[in-house]
């Protein structure tokens, strides 16, 4: 059903950190998975090398098979948000990706971080629309 | 040929988006394969120029077909479309990387074709608000796919089937944030278009392309007749359809697919020649040995199985044989020939699934030419603090702004407030003194002045014409005007030159003697030393008589009188005055007795010279005169 799946503040060492699953309603159709970059330790005062891949993954049968719904990787490192007067400028203060889900019933979602370079603290929504 | 057919949608029509991120990633549902997958994505970066995408499917790279910039002119966006064919069916992930830089965001989909062959020549375009794009010389059997990139909200698709709308970011991204992507069909141009719902200069970029139906595969390609082929076969071959045997993508490498049979007709009996015939029990009428008539009968004759060769022909198995074991034959299908692959006519036919071995892409350092202009971020760069971007304006030049044409041009239309209206003071300037010098203008006290009639004098005639002529003297050249007084001429003869009288002979014009000066001459006494050498007493001092000076007239230079007839004239005599005479010597105290007694001897002579107190004394011993005569200092 529509709503949000916390991931929780945490340093997450180098490696895949799945979160979840969540069950999907059959008329949820999307899902948003975003990654608070200011937090502390997090990817804004971290190193270029130190990077993440999170990605939400689907599953049509109970967990059984993850199909992948949208992915990126967050690098380490400030980014310079779109400036006035098209964006509010500043630094960029989460990284996301999203993307519908492919319709079927009984569906899963869960969100996975994979830390590459050095331990990061993460923090984050998988939200479920 | 069979047409172009839409396959899927990938991921959805929503398409996939992130943010902040350097890859985007999405599952495709391939349907039916072999199949034909484009992506579409939307790249929003400022700047951009440093910032390249790469994209896979299912690992396997996908060629890109045309990156187009929206038409912001800082390079803050681009739309690049990227495809593959020869995609399997099944859920492979389309995954885009960006290298070169962070984007602030992405965006992308994916359309899965089936039928396809090769791709035309993409189109592209950028301009503020365009919504639509046309590809022409599109055939029936092709299909169109176009994508536009654009900074705001895209509409609709107007004009065919919307595949992909992914309006990611509105009116926040730099200038990209949305994509759409859509197909369409048709013959000739077949456009691609969206509903105009910009409602600014909203920066677009687009790209379409024809999506060609797939080469139909090529027919059985006959066997030419060899040695082998007359020996064993006597009939062409033919080989199987190539997309008969290939397996299909899904299946598993190194599947092997027996291929249908292959039928071959039955030969005609009259090809079989007469042995065939009377192999077979066959006679025909005309043919081998005239009928036997009745009543004699020829023996019957029983003739043997067919040789195998004949039973080959498939037509079950030869009388007599025992049928064996049949043993599939293993045909495999050739590949088709390099020309025809690389002509782009379908996928390979007889291409098997190989591995997939994912490719290695390295990263490409920029060229530090490029980093040194300016084109892109350094790819090891740390992201830094973000900093408002200053825009220095240039200050306006002054004569914009004196040209007092509203507020000045440094205030930045859009940003910041206009600013206070500033009349210029705008001074009159003093002309130059040279300008008003030059007459331009009246000076400022300057009165009129009297007219004063110019005064035009006649100018007579040359001289050579008027001693030429006898009579009046010939008329003003000028053809205008009245005649003027003749006014004879005077003429004056001119005096020579001296220098050219001189140069001829006769006598001096005007040579004035210089007065007469009678020059008194003194005589001088003897010396003292000289009177005491002769016996006796200094006889007394005699007047001499008056002889007056002869002064020559200077003769003429020498360089004259060679310019002349004649010789110059002999150089003057040295000015002797006083010579002594003879008569002089003899009345003279000096006599040849008194050189005999050795009163004056030629040291004595030598020592008599007149010295410099003689010459003060006025004396002048006889001895001396031989010597020197009177010089100049004497005189």
């Amino acid at each position: 059903m529509a709503g949000t799946l916390t991931i929780p503040l945490a340093t997450l060492g180098v490696g895949a950190h799945v979160f979840g699953p969540a069950a999907a309603a059959d008329s949820d159709h999307g899902v948003l998975l975003s990654i608070d970059r200011t937090v502390t330790n997090g990817f804004n005062s971290q190193p270029a090398s130190t990077t993440a891949g999170y990605r939400a993954d689907q599953s049509p049968d109970g967990g059984a098979t993850w199909v992948l719904v949208a992915g990126g990787t967050i690098g380490g490192g400030v980014l310079a948000a779109v400036p006035p007067p098209r964006g509010p400028g500043g630094t960029v203060a989460a990284s996301t990706v999203s993307a519908d889900m492919a319709p079927g019933t009984g569906r899963e979602v869960r969100a996975v971080v994979t830390v590459s370079g050095a331990p990061v603290a993460v923090a984050g929504t998988l939200t479920i629309t | 040929m069979v047409a172009v057919a839409f396959d899927a949608v990938g991921p959805s029509s929503a398409g996939a988006n992130a943010s902040a991120s350097t890859t985007l990633s999405w599952t495709h549902a391939v349907g039916t394969g072999p199949a034909l997958v484009v992506a579409g994505i939307q790249c929003d970066a400022s700047p951009d120029a440093g910032v390249t995408l790469a994209v896979t499917c299912g690992g396997t790279s996908m060629t890109s077909l045309g990156r187009v910039e929206t038409t912001l002119s800082s390079g803050s966006g681009f739309l690049q479309v990227f495809y593959l064919s020869g995609v399997a069916a099944g859920s492979p992930t389309v995954a885009v990387t960006a290298s070169g830089g962070t984007p602030a965001d992405m965006s992308g989909g994916s359309v899965s074709f089936t039928g396809a062959g090769a791709l035309g020549t993409a189109v592209t375009g950028n301009a503020d608000n365009a919504v639509s794009i046309t590809v022409t010389g599109v055939a029936a059997t092709s299909m169109v796919i176009g994508a536009e990139a654009a900074g705001d909200s895209i509409g609709a698709a107007s004009t065919g089937t919307a595949r992909v709308a992914d309006n990611f970011k509105g009116a926040t991204g730099n200038a990209t944030g949305n994509l759409a992507i859509a197909t369409n069909t048709g013959t000739g141009s077949v456009t691609v278009a969206w509903t105009n719902t910009f409602t600014g200069g909203t920066p677009c970029a687009l790209l379409a392309v024809e999506i060609e139906a797939a080469v139909a595969a090529a027919g059985p390609l006959p066997a030419q007749p060899g040695p082998t082929w007359l020996r064993r076969f006597h009939h062409r071959q033919q080989l199987p359809p190539p997309a008969a045997v290939v397996a299909a993508a899904g299946g598993p490498a190194g599947t092997v697919v027996f291929p249908p049979g292959i039928t071959h007709p039955a030969r005609h009996r009259a090809a079989l020649g007469i042995r065939g015939a009377l192999a077979a029990g066959i006679l025909a009428t005309g043919i081998g040995p005239p009928p036997v008539p009745a009543p004699h009968q020829p023996p019957a004759i029983t003739h043997p199985a067919p040789h195998r060769a004949q039973w080959r022909t498939g037509q079950g198995a030869p009388p007599g044989v025992v049928p064996q074991k049949r043993y599939p034959v293993t045909v495999y299908a050739r590949a088709a020939h390099r020309a025809q692959w690389r002509g782009g006519a379908g996928a390979s036919p007889a291409a098997l699934p190989q591995p997939f071995r994912p490719v290695t892409v390295y990263r490409r350092a920029q060229h530090p030419a490029a980093w040194r202009t300016g084109q892109g971020v350094p790819p090891a760069a740390r992201p830094q603090p973000h900093l408002p971007p200053v825009l220095p304006h240039p200050v306006p030049h002054r004569a914009q702004w004196r040209g007092g044409a509203g507020t000045a041009i440094a205030a930045v239309a859009g940003t910041g407030a206009p600013q206070p209206f500033k009349p210029v003071t705008v001074y009159s300037r003093k002309p130059h003194g040279a300008s008003w010098r030059a007459g331009q203008g009246a000076p400022p006290g300057a009165r009129p002045q009297p007219f004063r009639p110019a005064t035009v004098f006649s100018r007579a005639a040359h001289r050579a014409q008027w001693r030429v002529i006898t009579g009046a003297p010939p008329p003003a050249g000028q053809p205008t005007g009245a005649p003027q007084p003749f006014r004879p001429v005077t003429v004056y003869s001119r005096r020579p030159h001296a220098a050219i009288w001189r140069a001829v002979t006769g006598r001096v014009p005007n040579p004035q003697p210089p007065p007469f000066k009678p020059v008194t001459v003194y005589r001088r006494a003897r010396h003292a030393a000289s009177w005491q050498a002769i016996a006796g007493h200094v006889p007394a001092a005699v007047r001499q008589p008056r002889i007056p000076a002869t002064v020559f007239s200077r003769a003429a230079h020498r360089v004259l009188w060679r310019a002349g007839a004649g010789s110059p004239a002999p150089p003057p005599p040295p000015f002797t005055i006083g010579h002594l005479t003879a008569a002089d010597a003899a009345r003279g105290a000096l006599t040849g007795a008194g050189a005999a007694t050795g009163a004056l001897t030629a040291g004595g002579a030598g020592k008599g010279q007149v010295s410099a107190g003689d010459k003060a004394a006025g004396a002048m011993t006889g001895g001396t005169a031989p010597l020197g005569g009177v010089t100049a200092t004497d005189v």
